[in-house]
């Protein structure tokens, strides 16, 4: 399995809620009120890496492995313990619609994918956004997924590779990147390998995948990362944005399915 | 791009399992919905569905944990057929599309838990299967699979597989895609679209006068797409071509489509762009039609802005119900279908015209089919369109 085609990296945009106490003070109050959390951190990090961009994003890719799942808890609760659920919970429930809120926000008309691979998910956006045309680009490929209180009471029972992997909590942010195929003064690029099955060994697998890269290309470890979904995009944005020039492999690791990826970063 | 050839299909659905079952009852536009029984949607008076007449379990060897991906594996099964299991060193893409996945199994687990919460101890075999790519996942695995991609965007996504799959070909990232589009019946769909008021008392009724609404389904249609080194390698019948994929978001309302079908026209067109065809050389459109007043107007209106006049036009909703993530595959396999035996499927449910609409669709007109539009949409303003093909233009 190559590589995806080298995507250039011209902005980014980051909201990790726990570290950022107001991290949605720019929203208006309508929207605060109306607008699932997740919906806010992702619109909070799209409007973050487009700031100051001077060309118009043409399609939008999102990565998301359980979307709103807040909104889903909360309309089957409605359903089961009042008898009746609420559209406003319905609607944000289904994975793509924060696409299509981000759409409309910025009035993105061409393409709208959502991939929903696990950890997977922003390999599996960035192989998407190689297959679009060159007119839809510069695309937006934007990782989120939430953390909620549910989880953290089902986790102690979820099997043990889950349970492991998810050691460090559901840390919950929004990562957007905005990427073109020509760029002169780019961050960097992005490529892709897999989402592949990993086989009995997921760690020698990725181990694998990233050979493929070349000898250039420096491995992270998959032991020292968290199975948090939006951990690869910010292992990502952490080395784009450090600056310090190089190759590297990020893994990518769905417990639940075993498949594996590795994000290629050229800083 | 090239057109990509198609040298499997699958499909399982109201109709049962098989393309030939489904093709027989949407060309002639049979009534295929009954009241829900296969899931407790705790309502007083349960929806009509097109539900599946079986438990696709019952059609495997060895059962599957959930019903969405025992549709796709019958489904999948069926399309890999004629390869026959000689499949040598081409490389397989699995695409597969859906809404639910196994959510079926999550709303069960989440009833009882809110009751009783001792029954948190069974989370992880019953939360398994909620995340969408655990369909995927395991059809990748079983198929050999060397990559996975895993696309959900409400009832267009099963388009997507397809576009996304004929650009891994086109781009040679694979030889062979298994594209699926799957869907099980479920609490927070029928729930769902219930809370929106969406749901026909009656039954859907596209296109017609009277129509007030959709009706859920499920189901699963697989495409086995191939590029043409591989076609020639495995010594199969080219079905006919995946030509062109269109896609665009309306940028108008989560819910609601924009009113003059502005991005329903731009997903048709930047199809037949693709396909490198102009729309008076379409024979028929395989519509999204799924009978809910402002979408089957919406539509309407972008096929008039797109063609002119258009083709003869019909929906399978009446007979599928709308299996949502599989409604784009499932749809696009029996559009080829309909190419292969020179049939238009018939809109099952139309009776009355509707002076807004001011077009009817088809009654199952028979003559040769050499491009179709299969068109999808869906919540946040999602579409998609693909253009399929007899043969290479």
């Amino acid at each position: 399995m190559n590589a995806t085609t080298p995507l250039h990296v011209l902005r980014t945009g980051v909201v990790v809620p726990s570290t950022e106490p107001d991290w949605n003070a720019g929203i208006s109050p309508g929207d605060k009120r109306r607008s699932p959390r997740i919906w806010q951190m992702a619109s909070v990090a799209v409007a973050r890496a487009l700031d100051g961009l001077n060309t118009a994003p043409r399609s939008l890719v999102s990565a998301t492995a359980l979307g709103a799942l807040d909104e889903t808890r909360l309309f089957l609760e409605k359903v089961f313990t009042e008898g009746l659920g609420s559209p406003r919970n319905f609607i944000a429930s289904v994975h793509n619609s924060m696409a299509g809120k981000l759409a409309l926000d910025h009035n993105i008309q061409g393409p709208n994918l959502t991939l929903c691979d696990g950890q997977n998910s922003l390999a599996a956006a960035l192989v998407a956004a190689d297959l679009l045309t060159p007119e839809d680009f510069p695309t937006v490929v934007v990782a989120v997924d939430e953390s909620i209180p549910l989880l953290e009471d089902l986790l102690p029972y979820f099997a043990p590779q889950c349970r492991a992997g998810l050691r460090d909590g559901w840390e919950d942010a929004a990562v957007a990147l905005v990427l073109s195929p020509q760029a002169s003064d780019a961050q960097g690029t992005v490529s892709a390998v897999g989402p592949v099955p990993g086989g009995e060994d997921p760690a020698a697998r990725i181990e694998q995948l990233a050979a493929t890269l070349g000898s250039d290309v420096q491995a992270m470890d998959l032991s020292e990362t968290s199975s948090s979904f939006v951990q690869p995009a910010m292992s990502v944005c952490q080395l784009l944005t450090a600056g310090d020039g190089g190759r590297f492999a990020v893994p990518c690791h769905a417990p639940t399915t075993g498949a594996v990826a590795i994000i290629d970063v050229c800083v | 791009m090239s057109p990509v050839r198609i040298v499997g299909m699958g499909a399982v659905c109201s109709a049962g399992h098989g393309v030939d079952a489904g093709f027989r009852a949407v060309a002639e536009g049979r009534d295929g919905l009954t009241a829900l029984s296969v899931v407790d949607a705790e309502l007083k008076t349960p929806p009509l569905c097109g539900q599946l007449p079986r438990d696709p379990n019952e059609l495997l060897e060895s059962r599957v944990p959930n019903r969405s991906l025992a549709c796709s594996v019958v489904a999948a099964e069926e399309a890999l057929a004629p390869l026959n299991n000689r499949r040598g060193d081409l490389s397989l893409a699995v695409v597969a599309a859906t809404t639910v996945a196994g959510m079926t199994r999550s709303e069960a687990f989440y009833r009882n838990y809110i009751k009783d919460h001792t029954v948190v101890t069974h989370a992880s075999r019953e939360l398994r299967y909620h995340e969408p790519t655990t369909l995927t996942a395991e059809l990748a695995r079983r198929y050999g699979a060397s990559l996975s991609l895993t696309v959900s965007t409400a009832c267009s996504t099963g388009l997507h597989a397809l576009g996304l799959g004929k650009r891994l070909i086109d781009k040679g990232r694979c030889d062979l895609v298994l594209a699926v589009g799957a869907d099980a019946l479920s609490l927070l769909t029928v729930r769902g679209f219930a809370s929106l008021t969406l749901v026909a008392p009656d039954g859907c009724r596209p296109f017609d006068k009277r129509r007030a609404g959709i009706s859920l389904g499920e189901g699963a249609g697989v495409m086995v797409l191939a590029s043409e080194r591989a076609a020639e390698t495995l010594g199969v019948e080219t079905l006919g071509y995946v030509s062109g994929w269109g896609a665009s978001a309306d940028c108008h309302h989560m819910t609601a489509p924009h009113p003059e079908g502005r991005g329903a026209a731009a997903a048709m067109s930047a199809a037949l762009a693709e396909a490198g065809i102009e729309p008076a050389q379409v024979d028929y459109i395989a519509a999204h039609g799924t009978g809910t007043p402002d979408n089957d107007l919406a539509e309407a209106k972008a096929l008039q802005a797109v063609f002119g006049t258009v083709p003869p036009f019909s929906s399978m909703k009446r007979t599928l119900g709308h299996t949502l993530g599989a409604s784009g595959t499932l749809e696009a396999v029996l559009a080829v279908q309909a190419m292969r035996e020179g049939r238009i499927p018939a809109s099952g449910g139309f009776e009355i015209p509707d002076e807004n609409i001011a077009l009817e669709p088809s009654g199952g007109e028979t003559g040769e089919l050499t491009h179709v539009v299969k068109n999808a949409f869906g919540f946040g303003g999602n579409n998609a369109s693909v253009v399929l093909s007899r043969g290479a233009a």
